[in-house]
């Protein structure tokens, strides 16, 4: 986020009816939203689908936005988890371990066979997190992909900062073990097993 | 992260979430979801007035009543002032004007009820001045004040006065008629004046923009007016003998014992109400009333009901009914405001 991007300002504006304010809020964080949904759920299209939900919502909110000293990001992850959760809650769960994200656009790496290995471990990483509960996926994608502080994941997950952090270990452990049953590769991460 | 201790397997794990490439969203697809979510913004703009603070939003307002405030304080000095004269000396009572300035001298009126008649603000002329002047003319019988405030900016035609009825022991009282120009969750604007009503107020879901409602409230420390009444239909309204403040039309949706259901909205019988023997869901009723708390419940006291049976909905093209949205559904007629129309 650069130093001149006034949120506030723009938010306020978005408000009063500015219509390139939207688009400057859309601009800021739709990339950061559809990496975090994309972890999330099985497919890219669904995720698209859900990232435009996630910026439909916020227009239909903003009259009733108030700032309260954190991140307008962390309201807009907030819509997107439960999002998340409401779709999980219409699917159920069986959908969730079959389909992988098959398409991609994920690196501009020019080495095939690393953008290869690399796609192969992303790929390994995104289904590993998927089979976490649903908090552990949460923590871990906000914490270390997308990087939020813990006051801004504790307000999007309604959890306190001391649970978070304590849960970490056990979400960084279950993924460890997670990882290490789609590849054994992996093993040395929870135990030096390898 | 800095102060979080973590094990060399956990640092690799979370160096390896970290250097996981990142999904891209395909700009094709994300240029699509920006216009989707542009054109979302219009639709919303369009039945949603804008957002400012209310104090923001009317300065026009925070001038005029602060012109109010001030004309109050001082007649209400005034009159104090004259009500301890009278006591120690009792003048003849006679007709006289009075000028009232900011900073007024202060002049005895002989008014024991005094009622303060404040007409719409009027444009004096294309260059009116840029301080409102307060000019006050007492009757001689009832002694009532009649202020008028030149403004600088083009307010809409009042249809009706805002009267002011101060009295020795409580605020102001602010009765405010007009057409609702927007309503932004509790918040109402007639006359460019915010007007604050309960938030979960089953008014809030008789009233559209456009409505003439009646206000009773005072005003608060933002110039704000905090409602006491909200009504749809006229203050003249008194069906034997008891004055009804709301008009509320629909069809009967539920009832339990003397509480009856009618457009999401509680309307609360008298037990020995012989209407409610025969009374059955479904049927069309006309219900005059006043809201009245019981316990966590806001509910319609029923002052008067009328069942209609000659109704048809299906086949008025001009009604439509209201899909609850954050609040409570109703329904709407063309032209007639709420419901069908009747009581108003």
């Amino acid at each position: 986020m650069q130093t001149t991007y006034n949120e506030h300002e723009i938010i306020t504006k978005a408000q009063q009816g500015r219509e390139e304010a939207i688009s400057s809020l859309y601009e800021a964080h739709a990339q950061p939203i559809f990496d975090y949904i994309s972890y999330r759920v099985e497919s890219i299209a669904l995720a698209e689908d859900l990232t435009a939900e996630v910026f439909l919502r916020m227009v239909r909110g903003l009259p009733n936005y108030q700032d309260k000293g954190l991140p307008f990001r962390a309201w807009l992850f907030r819509i997107a988890a439960n999002l998340i959760t409401d779709h999980y809650r219409q699917v159920g769960h069986q959908q969730r371990e079959a389909i992988p994200i098959s398409e991609s656009h994920e690196s501009d790496d020019p080495d095939p066979f690393d953008e290869l290995a690399k796609k192969e471990e992303g790929m390994q990483l995104r289904q590993a997190i998927r089979m976490l509960p649903t908090e552990y996926q949460d923590l871990l994608v906000l914490r270390f992909v997308e990087e939020l502080p813990y006051a801004e994941i504790a307000k999007v997950m309604n959890k306190s900062v001391v649970a978070l952090r304590a849960m970490q270990h056990r979400a960084l452990k279950a993924l460890a073990e997670q990882l290490a049953k789609i590849d054994p590769e992996y093993s040395w991460l929870w135990g030096n097993r390898r | 992260m800095n102060d979080d201790q973590f094990t060399p397997e956990e640092l690799a794990l979370i160096q390896h979430l970290q250097e996981a490439p990142k999904q891209r969203l395909n700009p094709a697809v994300s240029e699509s979801i920006r216009q989707q979510v542009l054109e979302e913004f219009r639709a919303t703009a369009r039945t949603i007035p804008p957002k400012t603070s209310p104090i923001k939003q009317y300065p026009q307002a925070v001038k005029l009543l602060g012109a109010i405030a001030a004309s109050l304080a001082i007649v209400i000095a005034a009159f104090l002032l004259l009500k301890w004269n009278n006591t120690q000396d009792k003048p003849e009572a006679t007709p006289f004007a009075l000028a009232l300035s900011p900073t007024p001298s202060a002049t005895p009126i002989n008014t024991p009820t005094p009622t303060l008649l404040i007409s719409p603000p009027v444009i004096e002329s294309e260059t009116p001045p840029t301080e409102p002047e307060i000019s006050a003319t007492p009757l001689p019988t009832e002694s009532i004040l009649t202020i008028t405030l030149p403004v600088t900016e083009t307010i809409p035609p009042a249809t009706s006065p805002v009267v002011v009825t101060p009295t020795e022991t409580s605020l102001p009282v602010v009765i405010v008629e007009g057409p609702v120009q927007s309503i932004v969750n509790n918040f109402i604007t007639i006359y460019n004046l915010t007007i604050v009503v309960e938030p979960q107020h089953p008014i809030l879901t008789l009233i559209d923009v456009g409505d003439v409602v009646l206000v009773e409230g005072n005003f608060d420390a933002n110039g704000m007016v905090m409602a006491t009444l909200v009504s749809n239909i006229a203050t003249s309204t008194t069906i034997a003998g008891t004055a009804a403040s709301v008009g509320l039309d629909g069809p009967v949706e539920s009832i339990n014992g003397n509480l009856v259901m009618v457009n999401g909205i509680t309307v609360q019988f008298d037990r020995a109400d012989p209407i409610l023997a025969s009374l059955q869901v479904g049927q069309f009723i006309s219900v005059q009333g006043n809201f009245t708390t019981s316990g966590s419940l806001i509910v319609l006291l029923v002052v008067n009901v009328t069942v209609i049976t000659n109704i048809n909905i299906q086949v008025n093209p001009q009604c439509w009914y209201h899909e609850p949205g954050m609040g409570m559904g109703h329904w709407h007629c063309d032209g007639m405001g709420m419901g069908m129309g009747m009581g108003r």
